[in-house]
């Protein structure tokens, strides 16, 4: 029964940041600065999101976070598909795991 | 059908990053305690990978349920800033729709989403990413109850690195073209990183998320749009 409220309450706060801009917005028109604002959010955001967690991978390790996602920058930076980017920062994460 | 199946092929790739951190919820909250009905069911309702990771970490220590949903709560509210982002693009569809659209919106189908090229039925097409990182998180959620310590030690640790390799694949292509955008995603990060000696981590990803933004605001010229 506990872990029924936790479910349903954690839901709930979890939706309603999720959906109040739907019911806000419709309201609101954005002038020209608060678009760009807008417009800029994603990048900092997943800026936000990858550093510095990614060094915490492994918390007793940080070489880790540092090898895998060099080589994901790496090959994004050469286009490679974000399969392939994926692919390749875990496999160069397993040759880590091993080497040490 | 044609903006749902693109959604859905944006959505794949992905998948790589959200299945790693289901199957790792699935066996925490096998070993924190819950059930598996009971793990997958918050999988199903909750739908927020680190909320709810957190929250079987915090069940083990014996926190009160309603503390572990007011962190969830202080978690979950940088969804506001991107949900924000994405209703004033979905501006013209209608609210039920929108409202529904929300209940999956995560980091990773906000950012997939923003990063696509703005288009026609941009609901259906969203609609296409949830549905995939939908199923995927429950149904990997599932794999991991039933795993739970199967895969070899060296590859379950080595999946942690998806989620963010995944990020960067998607963030690359857009700032390798316009150094301004890289300097502000660089500046962020680094923002983000002091701010969490000081607050708790979501505290410090809300504020470095607007604090990087209104630098952004400054740095980058207006002729130059950063978002295509």
């Amino acid at each position: 029964m506990r872990i029924l409220i936790l479910i349903i309450g954690m839901g709930i706060v979890t939706y309603l940041p999720r959906m109040l801009p739907a019911v806000l917005v419709e309201k609101i028109r954005f002038n020209k600065k608060m678009e760009k604002f807008l417009s800029l959010i994603p990048y900092t955001a997943m800026a936000a999101l990858i550093f510095p967690g990614v060094l915490s991978v492994d918390e007793g390790n940080m070489a880790i976070g540092l090898v895998g996602a060099f080589v994901a920058v790496i090959l994004s930076w050469l286009k490679m598909p974000i399969m392939l980017v994926v692919v390749g920062a875990i496999i160069s994460d397993i040759v880590v795991y091993m080497l040490v | 059908m044609k903006r749902f199946i693109s959604g859905v092929k944006t959505g794949l790739p992905i998948c790589m990053g959200v299945i790693p951190v289901g199957i790792s919820f699935g066996i925490i909250a096998r070993q924190g305690g819950l059930e598996s009905w009971q793990a997958i069911l918050m999988s199903i309702i909750v739908f927020a990978g680190a909320s709810q990771i957190m929250s079987i970490g915090m069940l083990v220590q014996g926190a009160s349920v309603p503390a572990i949903i007011f962190a969830t709560f202080l978690i979950n509210l940088r969804h506001l800033i991107m949900s924000t982002y994405v209703m004033n693009r979905l501006k013209e569809k209608g609210l039920l729709k929108k409202m529904a659209l929300a209940y999956v919106l995560c980091d990773e189908s906000f950012a997939l989403f923003s990063m696509s090229e703005e288009g026609e039925d941009d609901d259906i097409f969203l609609f296409g990413i949830n549905v995939v990182l939908g199923i995927s998180w429950i149904v990997s959620t599932a794999i991991g109850c039933i795993a739970l310590s199967v895969l070899p030690d060296t590859i379950s640790k080595s999946l942690g690195i998806a989620f963010y390799a995944s990020f960067i694949a998607i963030l690359m292509p857009n700032i390798r073209k316009n150094m301004q955008l890289f300097l502000v995603v660089i500046i962020t990060g680094i923002i983000n990183s002091m701010f969490g000696m000081f607050f708790s981590s979501s505290t410090a990803l809300i504020f470095s998320i607007l604090i990087g933004a209104c630098i952004g605001m400054v740095i980058i010229k207006d002729e130059e749009r950063s978002m295509e």
